[in-house]
């Protein structure tokens, strides 16, 4: 078991790109080169920019990201399959830069799998243990051990074009797992499955896992994977680490709006800070109306709009827009004009009936009051409607589409983030209580449970 | 199976530079050890009693060594190749339309053979007449025809080879790639001269001649007589008594013509300038001349001893025919220029 | 994403740990050698001399040998596509009984030496030949194939059919059938279906055989010379003139170069193709399906497939052995065959057990030495990158355009001295062998290499294995199959060398082609050259079958 630190890893495209050096040199991209560049702040053409992360002993952590943010190169680097531009991969404190990829400990399940089609299920499995030159008796025990555990028994003698996805997966994380490696390491370990085979592995997984206690690094674009599978996450754009932490602080509270975007957070109001119908400050934003924020908000949205203000004169503050965001979760559409909601509407674009109640597609924004059609002729992109989805439990009677309908929202479950996308620290804070302003309920300002219009300030 | 042997690639290369080590050093080492060794390179048609070689290799302890090196025009090439640094210490197979360009080249040392005024003028003069070279034996391209195709009156003379009458009777090889067919060549050349021989050949081109690349795909394929649709072919004076030799026939089933003056083809042997053992070289040219050796040549190579009177075998007297000699003296850039002449005639 | 085809396997790593040992050894065994001989051309008196290009490039005469033979080429080429594309399907496509022997038999022809190919073509269309027979019988008259064209290009095709079966039907055989499966269920018929699916994605596998043959034909020595005749010259015979008869060297050094850059060119052409045709697809279990699950139709058009192709490459084949057994008309006997053992008393005697001892022992060692060049030279091209794979893959291959007179003549006259003189030593021997084989086994091995999942010897990587025991547990036994597919050509191609081994010979150290070219130059030998050729087709014949039935320990099928 062990810690893995990886310190301001720093990686070039691998293929050609405007840092091209890597793509004529003999072997990986010279050190000298390409370090420099990637210290200058690496621009374009960089899969990796000074990532640091750890992975305390035990845990699971999950990687996040979109498709080509540098996840497969990062866990490629920590493996050893390549060579970083700059930077320090660390096991318990010890670089393991000097070492190749078979001496440094690490399992790494592919996300093809790459079992090895030439030897069947039992020699898959037993191949680490053969290149560990473990005795031939302890091979056989291990192998029919781990073959129990990830219920295999009796695949042993099959070939690999012979089992089902998921045994595929299973062996390939028997065989990662069988040299008892350090880290493990799982590159989109059900990427390549179904969706209900997925729902049905991931608590698996997280079972086998948890059972063999190694320190794991899994790797998905899938948010999903996620939340069933680690206790710690981290989440990665554009070769950056953005925030990384434990499942419920990060999920909790996103450091910036892109964090907030990737973990499910929806946009509610986009623009100016304005004074709303009730004289409270108010993020406004046309074809969506004004929101009021709540006392705790209003202060850090007050701050950081003037502050944006004094750094850049008017024209700054004018376009130092705030946004607004809520987990979808935490919405509920409300009919609109009765002061129900906080302050956003928008207007039906689908209704999906989910049981006796339905899920509703709201269109936010400019666009959305002239209809789909007249926004796409007016050209500008801004004007486009953002599509929300939201519950609707008002009543069995879905609203048809066209119908404009609010939004209602808990103060607490909303997120504000500065002009440039920062978290605002007063939303942290407010977040930050969460967990036990759950009970605090009644320290709301009007709380009545039945007065709806009470969850929007 | 050699796939055994990738143990990992270091092992691999480790391997593979012992082996190559191992050639080279083998290699080197081959010259060195036991008895000497006498290297002959000799066109492809050399043959000898092994008998009677191993008893030269008795009397001189040393062992013998034949390269095969094509016909005569190819060894000489060879020898050219490596002149001053021979691969053998003797060439034998230089004949009289290959022996020029070996002499300007400086690729032999002279030596007088114990028996050399026991030779012929006529065979010395074949191959220049110099010390360089000593005749061995010599025979005769000529036009052979198949007896039983029955055909009627063989040719008269080389021009009636060209009437209506032999059309697409005739097999010649290339000169370029054979032996034989430059002979005939050179011959067409002695007997019709310069603008003659490429009107015969333009002649016989327009009489459907056929052109084989060697003498074994004219005699063995084209020829009526080995199953072929052709009943002339250019073959040796020699080759009707070898047909009686084979088959162990009591009257040859093919003829030679001779109804022409032939060339004489000379076969001689020359010490190689240079040579590792030039006494075994020299010892050799006069084993050649011994009569056991000049005896069995009839049989083993089909061809006329050098040495007048040598006594030879029964069937041999199917080989003995009325030969005039045509003579010629061509330099090698002269047989450059017919080649290529010809080639140019009998191109489609 | 993109990245994740890099790594370890990564084009670039590691190409010249494996490509330097390869040209440290090609280069006294191939560069020197050949750079020795052009140079004496160029060069005749130790200074560049433009007078043999002048020479050349004026005389009408090596401008037509360059047109007949680029000619002749395209010809043999687009021929052997076309009665090789069929063939090729019915290997892939059709499982029947016999099937592995029946592929085996299929590369026969392209092993047997040039010698035993022509004298089997004379025996078959030459004007006492079954064939003439057969016109003869129905009033047309006989064959004459000397010196004509045709027999020049039917041998060609008959030679090089093997390598448009073997090269494309191994692709076809792969191919995923669901495309062909969307397209008829799209509403494409079964010609539509070939001509817009099936042929595109062979395209790159035809283009690369037809590059393959049109080298090979392009370079065609044997068969032109000796069914050949006047105007009928390859540069390679020309070269070979020049240099052996003509002794001008300045002349054939200035063709050798000319013949050097066109097959450079095509070698290049088909390095690239190979290339684009390698793009990764999953080793796929055989497509084929066996004979009873096609239609009657579909089993009619297999059947008269592979009779054609059976009669094509089984006559001339047969007409050598016949000719073998039979003395005369009173039927077939052994008299051939037991004159092959009758001591002659004469040192032209090559015993024919000798002749092929030595022909296995050359084999067998040039085949071990082919497979460390030709696997390590395959590993080099694979890891190496772009332009650069595609120069070393064409430089690599460059032992099949040197014409082989121009190599011969350069082993002569540069390992001529001291410690290294190996003129007349059967090692000089074997190296030119190995020289000629190990480009197959590249070829067969870098077609599986590029096809190889990149990530499987990575995860091997990180299961502990270093690099050495990736290689030797993972990718060597996932390549086995085209090594050992390699092996065969190189053993087989061995067995059957002519042309180098021709200008090495020595008598002691005789292989079995050399001892055919023997018999055919004596007289009353042609019984022999016949019983000797049809001994080297059967000898070819169970090697390719041997070494292709053997199984590599760890390899199974998948």
């Amino acid at each position: 078991m062990a810690t893995l630190t990886a310190r301001s890893l720093t990686r070039a495209y691998l293929d050609a790109g405007p840092s091209g050096g890597a793509s004529d040199a003999g072997g990986p991209a010279s050190d000298g080169a390409a370090s420099d560049a990637g210290g200058a702040d690496a621009g374009e053409g960089f899969a990796l920019r000074g990532v640091d992360l750890e992975v305390a002993d035990g845990r699971i952590a999950a990687l996040l990201g979109p498709s080509g943010c540098g996840k497969t190169t990062l866990l490629r680097l920590i493996a050893g399959l390549d060579r970083p531009d700059a930077g320090d991969v660390l096991l318990d404190g010890e670089s393991l830069l000097g070492r190749p990829p078979h001496r440094r400990g690490i399992g790494l399940v592919f996300q093809e799998l790459a079992l090895f089609p030439h030897l069947d299920v039992a020699r898959n499995v037993e191949f680490g243990l053969r290149m560990a030159r473990w005795p031939r008796a302890r091979r056989r025990e291990r192998v029919a051990e781990l073959l129990a555990l990830f219920e295999l028994d009796g695949l042993g003698a099959r070939r690999i074009h012979e089992l089902s996805g998921g045994e595929r997966q299973r062996v390939a994380l028997a065989r990662a797992v069988a040299p008892e490696p350090g880290v493990l390491l799982l590159d989109e370990p059900l990427g390549s499955l179904d969706e209900p085979l997925k729902a049905q592995l991931r608590p698996q997984l997280r079972a086998l896992l948890g059972r063999l206690g190694t320190t794991a690094l899994l790797v998905s674009h899938d948010l999903r994977d996620a939340v069933e599978v680690a206790d710690d996450l981290l989440v990665m754009a554009d070769g950056r680490l953005l925030q990384a932490g434990p499942l419920p602080e990060v999920f909790a509270a996103p450091a910036s709006l892109r964090v907030a975007e990737m973990l499910g957070y929806v946009t509610l109001a986009h623009g100016p800070l304005r004074p709303g119908p009730h004289g409270r400050p108010a993020v406004v934003e046309e074809g969506v109306g004004a929101l009021e924020l709540p006392p705790a908000l209003a202060e850090v949205a007050a701050a950081a709009s003037t502050s944006a203000a004094d750094a850049g004169g008017v024209a700054r503050a004018r376009a130092a827009a705030l946004s607004v965001l809520a987990h979808p979760a935490s919405l509920l559409c409300v009919p609109a004009g009765r002061g129900l909601g906080c302050g956003a509407e928008g207007r039906v674009r689908r209704v999906r009936p989910e049981g006796p109640l339905a899920r509703i597609e709201l269109a936010l924004g400019r666009g959305a009051e002239v209809g789909p059609a007249a926004g796409a002729a007016a050209g500008a992109r801004d004007a486009r409607p953002r599509g929300v989805e939201v519950r609707w439990e008002w009543d069995a009677q879905p609203p048809a589409p066209g119908t404009r309908l609010a939004i209602a929202a808990r103060p607490e479950t909303l997120r504000l983030f500065g002009p440039r996308g920062e978290a605002l620290p007063g939303a942290r804070n407010a977040q930050g209580v969460a967990p036990s302003g759950r009970e605090s309920d009644a320290s709301a300002p009007g709380a009545a449970p039945s007065a709806r219009r009470s969850l929007c300030p | 199976m050699p796939v055994a042997m990738f143990g990992t690639w270091r092992r691999a290369a480790a391997a593979l530079a012992l082996l190559v080590g191992a050639l080279l050093l083998g290699g080197a080492a081959c010259g060195d050890d036991g008895p000497r060794e006498l290297t002959i390179l000799a066109h492809d048609s050399f043959d000898m009693d092994a008998e009677l070689l191993a008893r030269f290799e008795e009397e001189h302890d040393a062992t013998v060594t034949v390269l095969g090196g094509g016909d005569a025009i190819e060894v000489v090439s060879r020898a050219i190749l490596n002149a001053g640094n021979p691969e053998a210490d003797l060439l034998f197979g230089v004949d009289n339309l290959s022996y020029r360009r070996a002499l300007d080249a400086g690729v032999f040392e002279p030596y007088r053979a114990e028996r050399r005024d026991e030779l012929p003028a006529e065979l010395l003069d074949a191959v220049g007449g110099g010390l360089e070279l000593t005749p061995i034996d010599y025979g005769f391209v000529d036009v052979n025809v198949d007896l039983a195709a029955d055909v009627g009156a063989p040719p008269a003379s080389l021009q009636e080879l060209a009437e209506p009458r032999w059309r697409g009777a005739l097999v010649v090889q290339d000169p370029a790639t054979s032996s034989p067919g430059l002979q005939f060549l050179a011959l067409t050349v002695a007997l019709l001269g310069e603008g003659g021989w490429q009107e015969f050949w333009e002649a016989l081109r327009a009489n459907d001649v056929r052109v084989t690349g060697g003498w074994s795909a004219a005699y063995l394929t084209e020829f009526s007589h080995n199953g072929g649709q052709r009943p002339l072919v250019v073959s040796y004076t020699s080759s009707p008594a070898a047909e009686v030799f084979f088959a162990d026939l009591d009257a040859p089933p093919t003829a030679s013509l001779a109804a022409w003056p032939l060339l004489r083809q000379v076969e001689a042997a020359g010490v190689l300038a240079g040579a590792d053992e030039p006494e075994l070289a020299r010892a050799f040219i006069d084993f050649m001349l011994t009569d056991a050796f000049q005896a069995q040549i009839p049989r083993t190579m089909f061809v006329y001893p050098a040495i007048p009177g040598t006594p030879t075998p029964a069937w041999w007297r199917w080989a003995e025919v009325d030969v005039e000699p045509a003579r010629l003296d061509a330099s090698a850039e002269d047989i450059d220029r017919w080649v290529r002449e010809w080639t140019r005639i009998l191109r489609r | 994403m993109s990245t994740a085809s890099a790594g370890l396997g990564r084009p670039g790593t590691g190409a010249w740990r494996w490509g330097l040992p390869v040209v440290l050894v090609l280069l006294p065994l191939l560069a020197w050698p050949l750079a020795a001989v052009l140079w004496r051309g160029v060069a005749p008196d130790g200074a560049l001399s433009a007078e043999a290009l002048r020479t050349v490039a004026s005389d009408r005469f090596y401008w037509e040998r360059l047109g007949f033979t680029m000619a002749q080429a395209l010809a043999s080429t687009a021929l052997a596509l076309a009665v090789g594309l069929p063939g090729a399907a019915l290997f892939a496509l059709v499982r029947f009984p016999g099937r592995g022997l029946a592929l085996a038999l299929v590369t026969v022809p392209f092993v047997l030496p040039t010698l035993v190919v022509a004298v089997a073509f004379l025996q078959l269309a030459g004007p006492d030949g079954w064939l003439s027979d057969g016109l003869a019988l129905v009033g047309l008259p006989r064959l004459e194939p000397q010196g004509a064209l045709w027999a020049i290009l039917a041998a060609h095709v008959f030679f090089n059919v093997a390598i448009v079966i073997r090269l494309v039907g191994g692709v076809w055989a792969n191919l995923d059938p669901r495309a062909e499966e969307a397209a008829r269920l799209l509403g494409a018929g079964p010609l539509a279906t070939l001509r817009l699916v099936t042929l595109p994605a062979l395209g790159p596998a035809i283009a690369a055989a037809g590059a393959l043959v049109f080298l090979f034909t392009f370079t065609s020595f044997g068969v032109v010379l000796v069914l050949g005749g006047p105007g009928l010259d390859t540069l390679e015979v020309t070269i070979f003139r020049l240099a052996v008869r003509l002794v001008q060297l300045p002349e054939a050094a200035i063709l050798s170069l000319v013949q050097l850059g066109a097959t450079l060119a095509a070698l290049s052409a088909y390095a690239w193709l190979q290339r684009r045709a390698a793009a990764r697809q999953p080793l796929r279990a055989d497509r084929a399906r066996p004979l009873s699950a096609l239609s009657w139709r579909a089993r009619a058009l297999a059947a008269a497939e592979g009779l054609a192709l059976a009669l094509f490459l089984g006559a001339p084949l047969a007409a050598l052995a016949w000719g073998a057994l039979s003395v005369d008309a009173d039927g077939p006997t052994l008299a051939h065959f037991r004159a092959l053992f009758e001591e002659t008393g004469r040192i032209s005697f090559i015993a024919p057990l000798d002749a092929l001892r030595w022909s296995l022992a050359y084999a067998a060692g040039a085949t071990a030495l082919a497979l460390l060049l030709g696997v390590a030279g395959a590993t080099a091209v694979a890891r190496a990158r772009g332009r650069l794979g595609t120069l070393l893959d064409a430089a690599l291959m460059l032992p099949l355009a040197v014409p082989a007179v121009v190599l011969g003549f350069g082993y002569l006259t540069t390992f001529d001295r001291g410690w290294y003189d190996l003129r007349g030593s059967p090692w000089l021997v074997l190296l030119a062998h190995t020289l000629v084989a190990y480009p197959f086994v590249l070829r067969a091995t870098l077609a599986v290499q590029r096809s190889l999942d990149p990530r499987l010897p990575e995860a091997a990587r990180l299961l502990g294995a270093g690099p050495a025991r990736a290689w030797r547990h993972v990718e060597l036994p996932l390549m086995a199959r085209g090594v050992l597919a390699g092996a065969v050509f190189a053993f087989a191609v061995s067995l059957g060398e002519f042309g180098a081994t021709s200008v090495l010979r020595r008598r002691e150290f005789a292989t079995l082609p050399i001892a055919i070219f023997d018999a055919l130059g004596r007289p009353g030998g042609l019984g022999r050259a016949l019983a000797l050729s049809t001994i080297l087709m059967l000898v070819t014949a169970a090697s390719v079958l041997v070494i292709s039935r053997a199984r590599y320990r760890e390899i199974g099928e998948f």
